[in-house]
């Protein structure tokens, strides 16, 4: 059987840009949430904003890494310009050379977004029709719209970039797809697709008509909304729904072997992967739905031949919605039994928000960081504690860790649950 | 253990032939383009574009998926993904639900795959619309779910009780492709006994079609259809029900054909940039594909290619099919001439017509001045005996997939 590790990441979140800014903002406790009227890179909310019920966002600051992305790429809608940068910080980071063929032969990419380039879109839409009073008008879009309105984009230009020839694979299923990807590009390295797989997420959704259709659906935060540092609250009993975020992450994943016959470093090695689906409803998360998440959970670690007790940490989808959080707790400790109460459970989003398909892939990364740094980061804003959400969430103060094995959750819109099993490399 | 052989077991398909494999091969056997000018009421006023003619899909209807509170939350995309879903399972002699007692297979065991490029976007530009002229409080609450990708997933997953992998590929016109080797691949390695693949597609909506039309990718309607100067765009849907091999038996359910091999792989250009050497990766990846079929080349009996398209792709997709066939090149179908580019749906109705073309043992003709290239010609009809079909795409940016579709023994 191929094994496959990790030996590149890339990330660019409200935390920061580099994989080293974005652990340590975790690590303090930091959030990277702020209110909607502050929002930087969109001014389609000027008019708009205010008539949301949720006012808090969390937005990459200062994304200054877009000015030495290639003149091509800086043309590109915010989702394209995140995905490619973290793209190229993951190849950097796993001193892969990319001028050899044999290396190009064998690398593809699996790229997800759960909705694509929501600004351009909006933009492109609202000059070509006048803000909506008008029919299109098809002479006012650009002739390079077509490259922003894909939700492949990124896959095809970064596919370009590399001249690389493996697959070049785009999924779309919502908000477990960053977990998803990971797994769809562990999979094809395993089964002998491709020897290297750039597996990235990237999402920019902050844009009225995305915004709106949560909002509008009430899984949006509002609770806190003149306190945004304090909206995203996983597992709290106060917590009243998501804090939309943005960001991208990337993998370079690479067959076991040729890692170590090139002498890459190993970050971690992916053992276990699961995906169901609980086929119930399109944005429900309801306690029915947890034995679907707790079949997932228990593929990933039937694959990584894992016992609960191997299980030492575990990175949930937690996205601060009152259903999810209390659905998850119940699938894991259906998964694990008593022994739920023993793993610190710490929910990224409470920092950073609900990127969508790539909050989840946050997660994967904060779950290999959590191996190879020692440190579990903590669940910030946790209060008032949940009844039904009574696991261990590593409240406010992050933690050492020693442990071997990590467990990463996601769930998503249109039923889906992803899990993975990311193991400590030896020695 | 023996291998897991992929069989198709059911199509459903919704299209600009009309629903079902019937109309399908009614339309496509009569070589007749059925691409026809946008109509202004179902769709849009075409005429500030420079294309103006699309596949469309004759009006549909079916209570058994379309409910009034279906139709509320879906979009078109999603409503013709549901009635192929729906008419694949039926020939499949599958439950419309896979959580009924009735079901021959436990939910768990049952996977979907769907391809789209535009997803709902018909959906999104009526909210669009909504929020900017009238405000938040004019949004729908299915705005989200009813236009992004993962929609159709979700409306056909839950509706047929789907719990097992589900997936949608967004892989611009490599999508139906990267769907159905999702399904194969799934069926293969035993994660599932039964795949539900396909493709939907609902680009007739006016930024969508304004996106196409600033790229330069269609063809204006100004010129004459034996130029090809762009691809013609259709709408649809295609599923297929993929079943392991012996599962099928068991159920003693006729295996319509198998897909037996499959290879993709990327031999990226520059967007926008013209491309007319043969491309190696189409080459090598096309001999995956047969090798893991066990075949040779003289073997295929015809090729669905991934064009017409652009225009610089299909040079490039001849080139490379004339090192792979050298000089003796199969016979070729080309049913994206008749209903146009169905993009995300265009390789599952490929497949569709594949499998109906090895079944009925007929190539189906093309009209000449339909077909772009010198290679595209129809030879004299042979009488062999149709064994094999090669299918082909490629998305933007050199994205190529090869599937072999093969009459079961």
């Amino acid at each position: 059987m191929r094994r496959v590790v990790i030996t590149g990441m890339g990330v660019v979140s409200p935390l920061g840009n580099t994989i080293d800014a974005f652990w340590r903002g975790l690590i303090s406790g930091r959030s990277g949430i702020k209110s909607l009227k502050d929002i930087t890179h969109c001014d389609l909310f000027e008019r708009l904003g205010d008539e949301f019920a949720s006012q808090v966002i969390a937005e990459v600051e200062q994304f200054e890494e877009a000015q030495q992305l290639p003149e091509h790429i800086r043309r590109r809608d915010r989702y394209v310009q995140f995905a490619v940068e973290v793209a190229l910080q993951a190849v950097r980071d796993a001193h892969l050379d990319v001028s050899s063929s044999a290396i190009r032969d064998h690398w593809g990419i699996a790229f997800t977004t759960a909705v694509g380039a929501a600004q351009t879109t909006e933009d492109t839409y609202c000059l070509a029709t006048q803000n909506g009073s008008e029919a299109v008008d098809p002479a006012k879009v650009s002739p390079e719209f077509y490259l922003d309105w894909l939700c492949n984009s990124p896959a095809v230009l970064l596919a370009q970039l590399f001249d690389l020839h493996g697959p070049c694979d785009a999924l779309s299923s919502a908000c477990a797809s960053g977990v998803d990807v990971i797994g769809y590009a562990f999979e094809s390295i395993r089964d002998g697709d491709a020897t290297i797989m750039l597996a990235l997420s990237s999402e920019a959704p902050l844009a009225p008509t995305r915004f709106g259709g949560c909002d509008v659906i009430h899984c949006l935060a509002t609770g806190f909304n003149d306190e945004p540092q304090r909206a995203s609250r996983p597992f709290d009993k106060n917590r009243s729904g998501f804090v939309m975020g943005e960001g991208a992450g990337a993998f370079l994943l690479e067959e076991r072997e040729h890692a170590i016959k090139r002498g890459a470093h190993i970050y971690a090695e992916i053992t276990g992967f699961g995906l169901t689906s609980n086929a119930t409803h399109m944005v429900s998360l309801k306690p029915a739905v947890a034995p679907h998440l707790t079949r997932a959970i228990k593929q990933a670690m039937d694959e990584a031949k894992i016992k609960p007790q191997d299980i030492h940490y575990i990175n949930p989808h937690a996205s601060s919605t009152n259903q999810n959080d209390q659905t998850e707790t119940s699938a894991i400790k259906g998964a694990l039994g008593e022994y739920a109460y023993e793993v610190p459970v710490s929910a990224t989003k409470s920092e950073i928000g609900h990127s969508l398909a790539t909050a989840s892939f946050f997660g994967a990364m904060a779950a290999v960081l959590s191996l190879t740094e020692g440190m579990l980061h903590p669940t910030i804003n946790y209060e008032e504690p949940d009844p039904l959400c009574d696991l261990d969430c590593v409240p406010n103060q992050a933690r050492p860790f020693t442990g071997t094995n990590s467990l990463v959750l996601a769930s998503g819109f249109s039923g889906t649950h992803a899990t993975l099993v990311l193991q400590k490399v030896a020695g | 253990m023996t291998e897991r052989v992929v069989a198709i077991t059911g199509i459903g398909t919704l299209t600009p032939a009309g629903r079902g494999t019937e109309a399908l091969w009614a339309t496509i056997s009569s070589g007749r383009a059925c691409l026809t000018a946008i109509d202004p009421q179902n769709y849009f006023d075409p005429s500030p574009y420079a294309c103006q003619i699309a596949g469309q899909v004759p009006s549909f209807d079916e209570p058994r998926v379309l409910t009034a509170s279906m139709m509320a939350q879906t979009d078109r995309c999603s409503q013709m993904a549901l009635v192929a879903a729906l008419d694949a399972l039926d020939e499949a002699r599958l439950p419309m639900d896979f959580r009924s007692e009735r079901s021959p297979v436990a939910p768990e065991r049952v996977s979907l795959a769907v391809a789209t490029v535009a997803a709902g976007w018909t959906y999104v530009e009526r909210e669009m619309r909504n929020l900017w002229t009238k405000g938040v409080g004019a949004m729908d609450r299915y705005a989200l779910t009813a236009g992004f990708p993962a929609g159709p997933q979700g409306h056909v997953g839950i509706l047929f009780g789907v719990e097992g992998r589900t997936r949608t590929f967004v892989s611009e016109r490599a999508s139906g492709a990267h769907a159905l080797i999702e399904g194969a691949k799934a069926i293969q390695r035993g994660d599932a006994e039964i795949v539900i693949a396909g493709g939907t597609e609902a680009p007739l909506t006016p930024l969508v079609w304004a996106a196409y039309h600033a790229s330069n990718m269609l063809q204006p309607t100004s010129e004459g259809a034996d130029q090809h100067t762009g691809m013609f765009i259709g709408e649809g849907s295609t599923f297929l029900i993929l079943e392991e091999r012996e599962h099928a038996i068991r159920r003693d359910v006729p295996i319509l054909a198998e897909i037996r091999g499959w290879s993709r792989g990327t031999d990226a250009y520059p967007l926008g940039a013209s491309r007319k050497q043969p491309s190696q990766k189409l080459v090598q990846i096309i001999h995956a594909s047969l090798a893991q079929a066990h075949i040779h080349p003289a073997a295929v009996d015809v090729i669905f290619p991934a064009g017409p398209a652009l225009p610089a792709e299909d040079v490039a997709e001849e080139a490379a099919l004339k090192c792979v066939f050298d000089g003796e090149y199969p016979r070729v179908a080309i049913p994206k001439a008749i209903l146009g580019h169905l993009q995300g749906a265009a390789v599952a109705t490929d497949v569709a017509i594949a499998v109906l073309a090895l079944g009925r043992q007929v190539i189906p003709p093309t009209q000449d001045s339909l077909l772009p290239t010198d290679l595209m010609s129809t030879n004299e009809c042979t009488a062999s005996f149709l064994k094999h079909a090669l299918v082909l795409s490629c998305g933007l940016g050199g994205m190529h997939a090869s599937l072999v579709i093969s009459r079961p023994e």
